[in-house]
């Protein structure tokens, strides 16, 4: 019994700085990527399911990428929902388009030049839309980083925490997978001196628990069940198995305690609808805007008991060889903050079984979770290998 | 009584608070306060909503201490560092103020706070102060 579609190509840029390039240029060197590795034709391209840059939006988007491109599919769109949560949906609309007959054929992309686009003189991630914080937020000089900070310091506070021993093996165990991916922006070896004496940008959060504003994009190609078996892709198709969703609030001041963050709702919804238990999961991408982002999801998930994720990733629960490897290739964190899409694109590549010198031994299902705006929206979906 | 749109209702709010005398919308169908100011209560969809003076009580909810200049630029930059935090009032609901006029290494989530006002920007902005 298929699911309507799968995934049969990837294609992610390389990470890091591209001054003159814009984010639509950028996302059309992904698509490009992602049809290559699919051996899917331009022409046989039905829908463009594209995110535009959070640095400089374009409004309808998908439009602008897909007259840049110089193709005329069914459907193309600006798919702004918040972080990796986007990514899932966009894949829960394609397959149910292509269950329904709509297309064959569609693309997932995203990029931004969040480094080299940002007006002078500013530090840190920025926008020059409105993001719902200017009345009752921005003018009590709170940014995406102290917010976040508020959230950490939270975690730390409900479980009585020390902020060294909580978050330092975090930001290691991302150095250390980074150091395996040629594609990854922070890729030099850390020491805990190196985290002790990194600057506190907004406390507890330190510029070594911080996703690095970077220039990249990625994309990847959902086929339908009818194209992959007339086509014969090159790559082992992957499937989504399951997906659940939910949104609590959109500015800090309005977000509920952390254990009832809308992920504690959502990821058993998605683990239940792929029937899956957590001893099946080989690996797992989660949405690291900071580290704290990844203990409070590893709880939230289910993978740990409230409190306890610090301990387990300080005993080596994520690294390669670990319980519950996650994020393989470096993370936001040290790969380069790229809205999560490279986030899929690594748990597919693990699923396929090419992710090189950080490969994990038979992975057969992938969990790729996270959040967008301040857990804002959140999500889980379960990946694996075949066409569900 | 009724709030006309959302302009009055974020007017009404942020004269309270240049009057140094901040005043927090409430349902009178529900009989809860809420923030932030809007004209239909987020708890049951009411229009009845009118403002009523704050206490001025509250206490941290969470807070950061921001040491490094990042994001937009604003007044705040020169005040480095400063403390945002997450104020949860005595009306029961929650709203991000600053916490100054304090050792910012002697804040604490759950700490009583007291509202006062600071001026940033030529706005006169809620804040508290240790209580």
């Amino acid at each position: 019994m298929g699911r309507g579609g799968a995934i049969i190509g990837i294609g992610e840029i390389k990470v890091g700085k591209h001054p003159g390039r814009t984010a639509v240029e950028m996302q059309a060197e992904a698509i490009r990527l992602a049809l290559a590795d699919a051996g899917v034709e331009r022409d046989q391209l039905d829908a463009v399911y594209g995110l535009a840059s959070y640095v400089r939006p374009l409004q309808m988007h998908g439009m602008s990428l897909t007259e840049y491109l110089g193709i005329r599919p069914r459907f193309a769109s600006n798919f702004d929902i918040g972080g990796t949560v986007a990514f899932m949906w966009m894949i829960a609309d394609a397959v149910a388009a292509m269950q329904a007959g709509r297309f064959d054929v569609a693309v997932c992309v995203y990029g931004d030049n969040a480094s080299t686009r940002r007006t002078g003189g500013e530090h840190g991630f920025t926008s020059q839309v409105e993001f719902g914080t200017e009345d009752f937020e921005d003018p009590f000089g709170s940014t995406l980083v102290s917010s976040y900070a508020m959230v950490s310091r939270r975690y730390l506070d409900l479980y009585q925490l020390d902020p060294v021993e909580t978050f330092w093996p975090v930001a290691l165990a991302l150095r250390t997978h980074a150091m395996r991916n040629e594609n990854a922006a922070y890729r030099k070896p850390i020491t805990i001196d190196d985290y002790r004496s990194s600057p506190m940008v907004a406390d507890p959060i330190r510029r070594l628990d911080s996703s690095p504003v970077v220039d990249g994009a990625g994309a990847f190609v959902i086929a339908s069940e009818r194209f992959v078996a007339a086509h014969k892709p090159r790559h082992e198709p992957v499937s989504m198995l399951g997906l659940n969703t939910k949104t609590t609030h959109k500015i800090p001041s309005q977000m509920p305690d952390l254990p009832e963050l809308g992920l504690a709702d959502a990821g058993p919804r998605a683990f239940a609808e792929a029937g899956i238990r957590h001893d099946d999961v080989d690996m797992l991408t989660v949405h690291d805007g900071f580290t704290s982002s990844i203990l409070i999801a590893l709880e939230l998930l289910g993978f740990c008991a409230p409190g306890q994720a610090g301990r387990f990733v300080a005993e080596g629960g994520i690294d390669l060889g670990g319980k519950l490897p996650t994020n393989t290739n470096g993370g936001l964190i040290s790969q380069g903050h790229v809205g999560g899409m490279l986030h899929v694109l690594e748990a597919v590549r693990q699923l396929r079984g090419e992710a090189g010198e950080r490969q994990i031994k038979d992975c057969a299902v992938a969990v790729v979770a996270g959040n967008g705006g301040v857990w804002a929206m959140t999500g889980a979906m379960v990946l694996a290998k075949g066409m569900g | 009584m009724a709030i006309a749109h959302d302009t009055e209702a974020k007017e009404l709010f942020w004269k309270s608070v240049d009057a140094r005398a901040m005043q927090l919308p409430y349902c009178t169908t529900c009989s809860r306060f809420f923030f932030y100011p809007r004209p239909v209560c987020p708890n049951c969809w009411s229009g009845e909503v009118e403002f009523r003076p704050a206490s001025g009580k509250g206490t941290i909810f969470t807070y950061s201490v921001v040491r490094s200049p990042h994001g937009n630029v604003t007044g705040w930059h020169q005040r480095i560092p400063y403390v945002v935090a997450l104020i949860d009032l005595a009306e029961g609901v929650r709203m991000m103020a600053n916490v100054i006029d304090c050792d910012v290494d002697a804040v604490r989530s759950g700490i009583p706070v007291k509202l006062t006002y600071i001026e940033i920007d030529d706005r006169v902005l809620p804040a508290f102060t240790l209580a």
